[in-house]
């Protein structure tokens, strides 16, 4: 398990390693490049199981006032999950068919998406997503 | 850098903690992205039926019981 966490703990690194090397190769047309769609993917993918977590929490009541989840809540993570994923495949599916057409309202689009979710899960604050693109 | 990292170590532990086997996947999906060209049609179908599993499994989550 610790080398799992080693490999995890080395992602962000080894991700600005990649957009370094495409930046050099890059011929300037998209300021997305595959690497910034990977991390915003890996960001979502781990929120993912955190919300799963939170939903099942214990309903919060008087019984359970803290370590809790609210249904409310719930259902507004069930209910952005499918929108944050829809945005994050359609990032995906453009820049690999259109490498070089600027991808950045749809990148925006799926990070806004992403930190609606992450907005909901307590345990998801400290899940670095990347900041919207300019 | 330094705080991506803790906060990379900090996932993983919270993720562990729940069960939930998501470094694997983790792992497949920068290894998949990072190869040259970016992931194969088989690829991303393996990698897009593990996000519809976990997609499945979150709207299928219930609270546990009281």
């Amino acid at each position: 398990m610790r080398s799992r966490f080693a490999v995890i703990a080395l992602l962000p690194l080894l991700g600005g390693c990649q957009t370094a090397f495409q930046v050099a190769t890059y011929n300037g047309a998209n300021p997305i490049t595959p690497a910034m769609v990977t991390n915003v993917r890996l960001a979502y993918d781990a929120i993912e199981p955190l919300a799963i977590a939170y939903i099942q929490l214990p309903l919060c009541s008087a019984k359970h006032p803290v370590a809790c989840s609210q249904a409310s809540v719930s259902g507004q993570i069930k209910a952005a999950n499918p929108v944050a994923r829809a945005a994050l495949r359609r990032l995906d599916t453009f820049v690999r068919t259109n490498p070089t057409v600027n991808a950045v309202s749809l990148f925006n689009e799926a990070v806004a998406d992403i930190n609606i979710v992450k907005a909901y899960v307590p345990a998801a604050a400290s899940v670095p997503v990347p900041a919207p693109a300019v | 850098m330094l705080a991506a990292i803790l906060a990379g170590i900090k996932i993983a532990s919270q993720v562990a903690a729940l069960g939930i086997q998501v470094a694997p996947y983790l792992v497949k999906l920068y290894d998949y992205y990072s190869q040259p060209g970016g992931p194969t049609d088989a690829q991303l179908a393996e990698l897009t039926a593990m996000e519809d599993e976990m997609d499945a499994r979150l709207q299928a989550a219930q609270p546990a019981d009281q």
